[in-house]
């Protein structure tokens, strides 16, 4: 009897995610699982015996279906975009060269992909549920309403999850057959985050979750979410909140509630599994090829600014490298965009000040999404360098130059996004802050160079950036704190503190980066 | 006799804590000025380890070695600046042209700019890529990407030059084309050249030597003749297949041997 191919690729998936644990491989989601939901349901309970009469009172009101019903949404969309901005991320060419060579029909590596990741994504999942559960365990909850809240989430969070893998699968099999095609891939794979983070920034500031309490004048808003699946489970949710216990609460209209959600998790998984043998394509080679333009005024301004000669060469080769791929660019859209949704949501109108303490955390990202290009090529790459006489001195020196070239324009854009978006910002002084910020974010540069090189990321994922980008954050909320506890925030010496630790961190992270370049095997 | 290019004593490699893993095992080897001499082994053997020791990509970890006259260690600058290498597994920037990345290549090695020009184009159309000259190399197929790695080692006409695996992925003409030119430069530029193939009729034809290492070790150098009389076999492949150990005929089979396997 041949084997069932989505359970083959779906065991394999599997295995690839748990390739590090050893022979405990096999129980990692529990590893995971069960110490967090534990924790959930020992604290959470606890916390919220506490503010009963408060948590009462808050599943009685309009607000807790509000509530509740945007934790699901949000969660909903989290799990719609993450796979499509994964897939689109990842370019696993030799992964489906293989799959290419075997008898295997689309649907089989879509929903062998996707089932061998469930067990991961569950733990999340009941996680997030077990929250409530927890929540409400001091209200009276029943064994079956709790069971059938995890239910909720799950059946809720997989079909968007499963929307979200079969929205991918058939964008990478449209753009995934040039070269251009999959470099728009990974430069939508970033964009599709902007629009999540607008949404989350919008239920942050309590934009959404003002108009759904004031329905009369929220305009579609309610109506809108109500038809979407995500909602379905939330009346159920806070049914069960008010009547606890296993009997009540378990009404016609919520086993209907829950069984359309079942209904609507079959049906788009079939759906799914029929439309992908439709229309995702596993063939991902063509012959098309990208023709690199003449030289314009840009480059012959970058040789110039590099000095020329054969330095100008190296830097203008890194820049053209760095600009051609459009993730890059998105990447730097992304910042920005940040900046501007940060600035909107949250931004006070007469606080210049408060926008340039925003910059402070925006700045490190900015700054290792340009510098964290150095060495995601791979070790080959940098072996090219190596090789060459000086050849890792010129690597640094053209990557410095490239990067503040790229990073100086940004910051000041950047900066001036909150300046121009805040009334209060009209002051000179104010404005003053635009060289500084120049001078601070070419002392990220260096020092996000630094650290790149070496703790160096080999890989193309944003994701496996990330531990570079924190430490420089984290060295930025450091310096913006002991600041704070010395008394000199908002001042000028404040601000020159700040610059010189910077600089000098980056000074020292350059040395032992440069140092560990040439020792990387 | 001619003088070393290239001595090696005792040249070791080793990685692990302890030096556990042995890449390469006391490497006593000298190779001639002019001369074309074979590197063989079998698959993770040492031959990429030595080639990039003697690139000074890494650094060894036992014994010394000099390179055109030079100090492994002291001496990497020089030594840089005199090889060429086309390497086993090499990086590549895919978001240039052919043209842009050779430009670039000749830059790192500072080869003046009018020499660069027009050496690069000469190069783009020895290796009949020309009509593609601005197309980015992500485009390329492997074995055109191997062509412009190849021009990339030679970009700054280097004395002595290493070819890790130079025709695996080229085309039957294209790999002619590349041993014709390494043994013209060998011939007719005076080069030295360090070649490491598993096709061992290009080895048979264009090596002056050859060394054969395996798990780390030097085993076997000298000319092909050397080798057929020492092994007493009448080809190169029975001869590297004796020094080596081959795989014994009844096992080829053996993984068939098993219930309900069909014909």
């Amino acid at each position: 009897m041949p084997r069932r191919k989505w359970l083959v690729l779906a065991r394999n998936s599997y295995m690839l995610r748990t390739s590090g644990f050893g022979r405990f491989r096999y129980i990692v989601p529990l590893l995971i699982g069960v110490p967090i939901v534990g924790a959930i349901f020992a604290f959470v309970p606890w916390i919220t015996n506490f503010f009963l009469d408060e948590v009462e009172v808050f599943f009685v009101s309009t607000a807790a279906i509000a509530l509740i019903q945007i934790v699901l949404f949000t969660t909903f969309i989290l799990f719609l975009f993450f796979p499509i901005s994964f897939s689109l991320n990842s370019g696993q060419e030799e992964y489906y060269e293989i799959l290419l060579s075997a008898p295997l029909r689309p649907k089989d590596v879509i929903l062998g992909k996707f089932l061998g990741d469930m067990p991961f994504y569950s733990v999340g999942v009941i996680a997030v549920a077990s929250v409530f559960v927890a929540l409400m365990l001091p209200l009276g909850l029943g064994v079956i309403q709790g069971t059938l809240i995890t239910l909720i989430f799950m059946l809720t969070f997989f079909s968007a999850l499963w929307i979200g893998v079969v929205i991918a699968a058939m964008i990478r099999s449209k753009i995934g057959s040039s070269t251009r095609g999959k470099d728009i891939g990974k430069a939508l794979s970033m964009a599709v985050a902007l629009p999540m983070v607008g949404l989350m920034y919008a239920l942050m500031s309590g934009t959404v979750y003002t108009a759904l309490l004031d329905v009369e004048s929220s305009g579609p808003l309610p109506f809108v979410l109500d038809l979407l699946p995500s909602s379905w489970g939330a009346n159920v949710v806070v049914d069960f909140a008010v009547s606890p216990g296993d009997a009540s609460g378990i009404s016609l209209e919520n086993t209907l509630r829950v069984g359309a959600m079942a209904i609507f998790f079959v049906g788009v998984l079939w759906a799914g599994t029929k439309f992908a043998d439709r229309a995702y394509n596993l063939e991902s080679q063509s012959l098309s090829s990208n023709l690199a333009r003449q030289e314009g005024v840009f480059y012959r301004a970058i040789r110039a600014i590099s000095g020329g000669g054969a330095f100008g060469t190296l830097v203008v080769s890194v820049f053209k490298d760095y600009g051609r791929r459009l993730e890059n660019v998105s990447k730097i859209v992304y910042v920005i965009g940040l900046v501007a949704l940060v600035t909107f949501f949250f931004g006070d109108a007469e606080d210049a000040e408060g926008g340039i303490i925003m910059m402070f955390f925006l700045l490190p990202f900015l700054a290792g999404f340009i510098v964290g290009e150095v060495t995601i090529r791979g070790k080959e790459n940098l072996f090219i360098y190596r090789k060459a006489p000086k050849g890792e001195l010129r690597l640094v020196r053209a990557r410095l130059v490239q990067s503040m070239l790229v990073m100086v324009p940004l910051t000041v854009v950047a900066t001036a996004i909150p300046l121009l978006m805040m009334s209060g910002a009209s002051t000179a002084a104010a404005y003053m802050m635009v060289p500084y910020m120049i001078a601070l974010s070419a002392a990220l540069v260096v020092f996000s160079l630094g650290l790149f090189l070496m703790w160096p990321v080999f890989s193309e994922k944003p994701a496996d950036m990330m531990a570079n980008v924190m430490i420089l954050t984290f060295f930025m909320m450091g310096c913006f704190f002991v600041t704070l506890f010395l008394g000199l925030f908002g001042e000028v010496n404040g601000w020159l503190f700040i610059l010189t630790l910077t600089s000098i961190a980056g000074a020292i992270a350059l040395m032992l980066g440069v140092r560990n370049l040439r020792a990387l095997e | 006799m001619s003088k070393a290019m290239i001595s090696t004593k005792e040249l070791s490699k080793t990685y692990g804590r302890s030096g556990k893993v042995i890449a390469l095992d006391k490497l006593n080897l000298e190779v001639y000025e002019g001369e074309t001499f074979g590197l063989l082994g079998p698959n993770g053997a040492g031959k990429t380890t030595t080639v990039r020791l003697l690139n000074c990509i890494i650094k060894p970890t036992g014994g010394s070695a000099t390179v055109g006259g030079h100090d492994l260690i002291k001496g990497s600058l020089e030594i840089k600046s005199m090889t060429g290498l086309l390497a086993e597994s090499p990086g590549l920037y895919e978001k240039l042209s052919a043209h842009e990345f050779l430009q670039f290549m000749g830059a790192l090695y500072d080869v003046p700019d009018d020499v660069l020009d027009t050496r690069t184009d000469k190069l783009i159309r020895l290796f009949g890529l020309h009509s593609r000259r601005n197309h980015l190399l992500e485009g390329y197929s492997r074995g055109m990407k191997q062509k412009v790695l190849i021009a990339a080692a030679l970009i700054h006409d280097p004395p002595l030059l290493f070819f890790d695996e130079p025709t695996s992925t080229l085309d039957p003409n294209a790999a002619l084309m590349v041993k014709d030119l390494m043994k013209d430069l060998a011939e007719n530029a005076g080069k030295t050249i360090v070649v490491c193939s598993h096709i061992l009729p290009i080895i048979e034809e264009l090596c002056d030597r050859i060394g054969i290492i395996n798990r780390g070790k030097l085993v076997a150098v000298g000319t092909i003749d050397e080798l057929l009389a020492r092994t007493g076999k009448n080809t190169l492949e029975k001869a590297y297949i004796d020094i080596t150990g081959g795989v014994q005929k009844k096992e080829l089979l053996s993984w068939r041997e098993l219930r309900g396997a069909k014909a």
